[in-house]
């Protein structure tokens, strides 16, 4: 309701503007095609509420800001610093359910009574919908004169059709280079963090450590963040995982694309897609709660081998069950995409089917399936859900997927969980292991970008 | 010059689904002579082409009755293995297709999975050999090992040839095999057919009536799905006696 306000009367005045710049153009022109006439209107309407539109929002958020402060800041000058966060946070709370039509529920900090918290309340939304409608009231006439402003001075023999494309063109950029920056402005504070841990703890203990534990952090902040345990374990898993997508999923995608008639293609590829769009938090208690105890019941009775039910077996089981359709999709793609003239010709040789699929088909297709196999391994390296759930809090170094191990992503979430000091080593490393996982990803799409460019030109 | 029948023909009728493409075709090709096929775009000579290694068993909605032997033997028969078939009667395309492989390879890999040699020798031999009766040998000698694709689209053509006679088929199908070359390597797979034709018995596609009177002592006419007119080569276009054939090689229909 309370930004609706602003909203509907920007709507109001684009129309108006619109509607007035076409009577201005169709007042002074008379050798321009009508459909130039809209483009004009548009652009003029463009120019002049664009810096109104920027004013009003950084202003807004800026006006708001300052009333809190000035406002609320002296109404609670006698308290203490603490009680003055607190109850300026409660007035704030207030003020959104009084506006919101809300019951108030008690708001009284300390010996603040309530009654005096809504009072301020009341006071604080009388203020701020004053600077509303100044500001709305500003708005409106920096508009009109931006308008005036613009008809005067503007070119009426020009082209507006290219103007409105250029204008367009520098939107769009502007949303891309927003996308673009966000990601570089991820990696960067995910950087100046990890640099931050680097500077408590030695680099080299961080990369070779053989010991994780957090928890001993307070007696031995040196020796208690070792990664090796944590990415032997995550590799382990991720092994496991890929190696049995790899295997179903081709088998699955060369069934698909090659046997299976097209009425029958036709329902189950998106029954098999239907797997990838389950949360992986479905899996991850499918993980710990189905297929955990039985895979041990099935180890211990068959093989007669005593197995974790945290065993790195388990979550890379049916990690893999999830990466399957990831692998298998691509894949399928991939041969479906081989021209039929290759099929004919090696069938036209007299090849079997199944010499004709791995001897000519698979080759071709072979970049495209390594490529997606990596897709996994990357997705299961950075798999979360799953392990956090199936996965164990031991970091054990082993490579015995009947032992329980633990990964990185699973040791992130430990470590940001509940309440944490945003300076102690312990959740700065939690920085630390979202750089090496960063980089990880990164080297992994890297080395399929490479494989698949080295195919390519092989048969290209 | 033998006049031996090698495939013989008869009422054959074909279907994509439920719609009839060929129409009761009767008609014998001679053993080591080289026949044409030709009419308009759709007429049905591809397909019929098609049923002669069984390629039209790879179409879903395909089915056929009626009889084809080569040499004797029927080979629309259930329980016949086109496996066997294919590598009696070898087929080249009309776009040339050569595999993701080496140009050695795509020559050797016939004779690889019929396992008609073993030696490794004797197999750098007869693909050598293949590439030789071609022309391609003397054109890629030092490229035997890079990729097929990176050969323009006649000496393609010519290796998908190569390959196809690499595993000693009797009959070799053609479809249109010039109709994406230019006239040079057309000019070369042209004579390259004269020369097989002692060897083998071609059956070739063609659009290209000029390449039928050029290329094939026998022509067979096809229309909407019949076989319209069969017969030598120089009678069919000195001497039609369907006014259908006639209109289509004077360029009235088609």
């Amino acid at each position: 309701m309370y930004l609706l306000i602003p909203f509907i009367i920007f709507i109001g005045l684009a129309g108006l503007i619109y509607y007035y710049s076409l009577r201005v153009i169709r007042s002074r022109q008379t050798n321009k095609i009508s459909k130039n006439y809209s483009y004009f209107a548009v652009y003029v309407s463009l120019w002049t509420l664009l810096p109104s539109f920027i004013i009003f929002f950084i202003g807004s958020s800026f006006s708001n800001n300052l009333i809190q402060k000035i406002f609320l800041g002296n109404a609670f000058s006698n308290q203490s610093a603490i009680v003055q966060e607190v109850a300026a946070r409660e007035v704030l709370s207030i003020a959104a359910e009084i506006r919101s039509g809300a019951v108030i529920s008690d708001h009284s900090v300390g010996d603040i009574s309530n009654a005096l918290m809504v009072e301020l309340a009341h006071q604080y939304i009388h203020y701020s919908n004053l600077s509303m409608i100044g500001f709305i009231a500003f708005i409106t006439i920096l508009t009109s004169l931006t308008f005036f402003l613009i008809i005067k001075k503007i070119d009426f023999s020009s082209s507006f059709q290219r103007k409105i494309e250029k204008f367009v063109k520098n939107i769009l950029l502007l949303f891309t280079s927003i996308a673009v920056l966000t990601t570089i402005g991820i990696v960067a504070s995910l950087l100046f963090e990890t640099l931050k841990f680097f500077r408590e703890i030695s680099i080299i203990r961080f990369l070779f450590g053989t010991t994780w534990s957090p928890e001993t952090a307070d007696f031995d902040p040196q020796n208690s963040f070792g990664i090796i345990p944590l990415l032997s374990g995550t590799f382990l898993i991720a092994f496991i995982s890929v190696f049995i997508a790899s295997g179903f999923g081709v088998a699955s995608a060369i069934y698909m694309s090659e046997y299976m008639s097209k009425k029958m293609r036709k329902i189950i590829k998106p029954l098999i897609e239907i797997l990838a769009g389950i949360p992986s938090i479905i899996y991850g208690f499918f993980a710990a709660l189905t297929f955990a105890p039985f895979l041990v019941g099935f180890m211990s009775g068959i093989f007669n081998l005593s197995i974790s039910s945290e065993s790195a077996l388990n979550a890379g089981i049916v990690m893999g069950v999830m990466i399957i359709p990831l692998i298998s999709s691509i894949s399928d793609d991939i041969l479906s995409a081989i021209p039929n003239s290759m099929r004919e010709g090696a069938m036209g040789m007299g090849s079997m089917k199944n010499e004709m699929i791995r001897k000519i088909l698979l080759p071709a297709a072979l970049p495209g399936i390594i490529g997606s196999i990596l897709l996994g391994v990357s997705r299961a390296v950075g798999e979360t859900m799953i392990v956090v759930m199936a996965a164990s809090l031991a970091a054990n170094l082993t490579l015995n997927p009947l032992e329980p191990v633990t990964t990185i992503t699973t040791q992130i979430v430990m470590l940001v969980q509940g309440d944490q000091e945003f300076n102690s080593p312990k959740t700065l490393s939690a920085f630390a292991l979202g750089f090496v996982l960063l980089i990880l990803t990164l080297l992994l799409n890297i080395i399929a970008i490479q494989i698949v460019n080295r195919y390519r030109r092989k048969y290209q | 010059m033998s006049e031996n029948k090698k495939i013989m023909v008869q009422k054959v009728n074909a279907f994509y689904g439920a719609k009839q493409a060929l129409f009761d075709v009767n008609l014998h090709v001679l053993e080591k002579e080289v026949t044409a096929f030709i009419g308009p775009s759709g007429c049905g000579k591809s397909t019929f082409l098609r049923c002669l290694n069984r390629m039209n068993d790879l179409i879903e909605t395909f089915s056929m009755n009626g009889s084809i032997t080569i040499d004797g033997v029927e080979i629309t028969a259930k329980d016949l293995d086109p496996v066997e078939l294919r590598m009696k009667v070898g087929m080249v395309f009309q776009k040339p297709n050569p595999f993701p492989k080496s140009i050695f390879e795509n020559v050797a890999y016939g004779l690889r999975i019929h396992g008609l040699t073993s030696n490794k020798k004797e197999l750098e031999e007869i693909v050598k050999d293949c590439l030789e009766r071609v022309g391609l040998l003397g054109e890629i000698k030092d490229r035997l090992h890079d990729s097929a694709f990176g050969l323009s689209g006649g000496q393609q053509q010519r290796l998908c040839i190569a390959r196809t006679i690499a595993i000693e088929p009797n009959i070799i199908l053609m479809d249109e095999p010039c109709s994406a070359l230019d006239p040079i390597a057309t000019a070369k797979i042209e004579n390259l057919i004269g020369e097989l034709s002692s060897k083998y018995t071609i059956i070739i596609v063609t659009h290209s009536m000029q390449q039928a009177a050029r290329v094939s002592k026998n022509t067979a006419f096809f229309h909407l799905g019949k076989l319209v007119e069969f017969g030598k080569t120089k009678d069919i276009f000195s001497n039609p006696k369907d006014k259908k054939t006639e209109d289509y090689i004077t360029g009235r229909i088609g």
